[in-house]
């Protein structure tokens, strides 16, 4: 063993400990003043800083931090899939965002999935296998940020991901949760099965997992740049790989024409902060506002947190939102979003006008939000650097570990995005050639009086807009740390029950059915709620404060 | 202070040595005691993919199975053991279109008639904390006590509530640190 590989270990200790590692669950969020990267695995947060601290800008960590979760956190995210990113310059004060979810191959159709007579999908093909990829725009859009925003090149921030990659990293009790979890999924495909299981059975907590194929792909990407996935080799094992299984729809054709969107973010406030998120083909943004305009006529504070009283606002407020969603929101480049409605005050207004403080709404209809037109299987990551710049980013392979479709010798994980298209013909959200599904990924700035205040997000489907909603009005009306407002009891509710973490103390539990609400309880600190990772940015002292999530393996690293 | 003698240090020594092996030897004397004969009828109590883990190890011993995830009274029929793998999921009862409710009432009726049929009920619980909590206690507490033979991953059995109903109830078994470490345990009760 040559001396460089001996000391190797002790190296990575040595790290750890000048790193201000905290992990999640601490209550107290990690304090810096240099720079913060939150992200879903530490290993992935401490490869954020260590581009900060080689000079690297928010974006090059960020970049960095994204290429290292596809490894550490090859269940959620990956080359495979694709996200949006959220970037707030420091010295113009202008956020960009951008749209790099996944497209339907030019070969998809609105009726390419048979459906059941209730409306289900036959043989779950929107979930897993060929027919569930989308082209996925991970890279394009990782490379398009660097391009536009970073200041190093695709092979330095790509390096600690392949180090990673090579050498392997321990499995923790969140990827072997998942291993078993999606167990079915991954014993159906081989290639997968190959990198992800270990004779035959799921790797154990404390093993360590080397992914030398996804070293290999980033390596070749990384020399030759990101045409060698949409145009090249990686492109020609795609296709391969689509045309063999004899459902995949994806051609050389579709990856060489896939290009990222740079969106306008929607914007709102809530109790005089700003709120900039993800336009369409994101939902999220645009229903966190809308919920937080809701709850914005109510004084959360005096109702209190988490009493019955703030819990029925909320979980009513979710619905309408929700109901919302599902009538109006797609993909803008296909259809029209009434965005300015749905995100107007006056629009809330209108829709508070149908709660009551007593009584529980079931079945509510969409609202009506054009009149106010005129007025008006995921990970996330949060960076911000010594000059201020921040970045909110949030991406995903859909379920965890996607398709089940690995690309074999590439170590790629195909996501299934097209199960966030409306499987039944003639909805906004329908499948079309080149369309993006619709997608609930909310990363988020928040700023305080024009100063950069927050950068959050969360992975999650449809508990992202809940997830994300309620640590807003943990911070701001129940003035709790990042940390705090992060680890605390969440509910969801889109039309029915309400979902919450069996930490909500039973006698609100009570209460709440009593006023006619039915709850669905899930676990005390559970992922089914997210895991949201965020920087909080104190104005007057500039201090950073960065809290992850331990509902999965969150934790924020600053220097 | 008193200081022990060499002798008496050996004599405590020995002493814990006699206590620790008694111990081991008691956990191997229970399975020892315990056979399973085949065919085994594979099932869940909760429907997680559990089952697929447990049908990997006992296809590693050449088990003769017959594997039935929403097995009735009926498929006890040909077999000699009964496993239930037990932990409930959302999504595999949302996939197999039950609630639980009706899955608790399915496994009820299968364990009375492996009772009546003198068939030995093996069960696994190997999905560790996942598996337990509101929905997956309710099968952990309908067949945990109902076993003759008990296979726990160590981490589904941190609040003790196996090893309670092993001692309580005197049923025999194997509580392990990982999942693979089932290997063994199989082996022996199926004579492979």
């Amino acid at each position: 063993m040559r001396m460089k590989e001996k000391l190797a270990p002790v190296a990575v200790i040595f790290m750890i400990l000048c790193f201000a590692v905290i992990p999640a669950g601490a209550s107290s969020p990690v304090e810096a003043k240099n720079g913060m990267v939150a992200a879903a695995h530490p290993l992935a947060s401490q490869v954020g800083v260590e581009i900060l601290k080689k000079g690297g800008n928010a974006v090059d960590a960020a970049v960095a931090t994204a290429f290292a979760l596809g490894v550490v956190e090859p269940n959620a995210s990956g080359l495979g899939g694709g996200g949006f990113i959220l970037v707030y310059n420091a010295k113009t004060k202008g956020v960009t965002a951008i749209d790099y979810r996944e497209m339907a191959p030019l070969k998809a159709t609105p009726d390419m999935y048979q459906l059941t007579p209730d409306g289900k999908v036959v043989g779950n093909e929107t979930q897993q296998g060929h027919k569930a990829v989308a082209i996925p725009g991970t890279l394009a859009g990782l490379t398009l940020a660097l391009k536009q925003h970073g200041s190093m090149s695709l092979k330095d921030v790509m390096a600690p991901a392949i180090r990673i990659a090579e050498q392997g990293y321990t499995v923790s009790k969140t990827l072997n949760a998942m291993m078993k979890d999606n167990f079915d999924k991954l014993t159906k495909y081989p290639a997968a099965a190959a990198v992800y299981l270990k004779a035959g059975l799921p790797y154990e907590v404390g093993d360590r997992l080397v992914l030398k194929d996804l070293a290999k792909s980033y390596r070749l990407i990384a020399e030759k740049g990101p045409d060698v996935f949409y145009k090249g080799e990686i492109a020609d094992a795609i296709e391969k790989e689509m045309r063999a299984s004899g459902k995949g729809l994806i051609t050389k054709a579709d990856l060489a024409a896939y290009k990222p969107a740079v969106r306008t973010p929607v914007r709102g406030t809530y109790r005089g902060y700003e709120i900039i998120s993800m336009a369409p083909p994101s939902s999220g943004g645009t229903h966190v506002i809308e919920i937080l305009n809701i709850l914005e006529g109510y004084n959360m504070t005096q109702l209190g947190f988490q009493t019955p009283e703030s819990l029925h606002i909320e979980a009513e407020a979710m619905k309408r939102a929700f109901a919302d969603r599902a009538k109006y929101m797609a993909d803008t480049d296909f259809v029209k979003v009434p965005i300015a409605g749905l995100i107007s005050k006056k629009y809330a207004e209108e829709l508070r006008k149908g709660i009551s403080m007593n009584a529980v709404g079931s079945k509510i209809p969409a609202g009506n939000p054009l009149p106010f037109v005129g007025s008006g299987g995921t990970s996330h990551l949060s960076v911000v650097d010594k000059q201020g710049n921040i970045v909110a980013l949030t991406q995903t392979i859909n379920y965890f570990f996607g398709s089940g479709v690995l690309v074999p010798g590439t170590g790629i994980m195909l996501n299934d995005e097209m199960d966030d298209f409306n499987p039944q013909p003639g909805t906004s959200n329908s499948v079309e050639p080149k369309k993006r599904p619709l997608s609930s990924m909310t990363p988020t700035i928040m700023l305080k009086n024009g100063k950069p205040f927050l950068s959050v997000g969360s992975p999650g489907a449809t508990r992202i807009i809940s997830a994300l909603t309620q640590i807003i009005v943990n911070v701001v009306d129940f003035r709790m740390n990042l940390q705090d407002a992060i680890e605390a009891p969440r509910i969801h509710c889109m039309t029915g029950d309400i979902f919450m973490e069996s930490r909500i103390p039973k006698d609100v539990q009570e209460a709440l059915i009593a006023k006619g609400h039915k709850l669905s309880v899930r676990g005390a600190m559970d992922l089914y709620f997210g895991g949201a990772q965020g920087v909080m940015i104190d104005p007057a002292s500039r201090k950073l404060y960065g809290a992850g999530d331990p509902r999965r393996d969150g934790v924020a690293v600053g220097y | 202070m008193r200081t022990l003698k060499p002798v008496s240090m050996f004599a405590w020594f020995g002493l814990v040595l006699v206590l620790v092996s008694g111990n081991v030897f008691s956990v191997s004397a229970q399975e020892a005691k315990f056979c399973a004969k085949e065919p085994a009828l594979l099932t869940t109590a909760g429907q997680s993919a559990d089952l697929s883990m447990a049908k990997v190890l006992l296809d590693r011993n050449k088990v003769a199975l017959k594997i039935a995830p929403l097995a009735g009274a009926d498929d006890l029929k040909d077999a000699a053991s009964l496993i239930i793998v037990i932990g409930g999921s959302t999504k595999g009862l949302g996939a197999a279109g039950i609630n639980a409710d009706k899955e608790m009432a399915r496994v009820e009726q299968l364990i009375a008639r492996a009772a009546a049929q003198k068939i030995p009920i093996i069960g696994m619980h190997i999905g560790g904390k996942a598996r337990r909590g509101e929905l997956s206690d309710k099968f952990v507490e309908l067949v945990t006590p109902k076993s003759t033979f008990l296979m726990v991953v160590k981490e589904g059995d941190s609040d003790g509530y196996f090893s309670k109903v092993m001692a309580d109830k005197k049923i025999s078994g194997r509580i392990v640190d990982k999942l693979g470490d089932l290997q063994e345990p199989i082996k022996t009760i199926y004579g492979k």
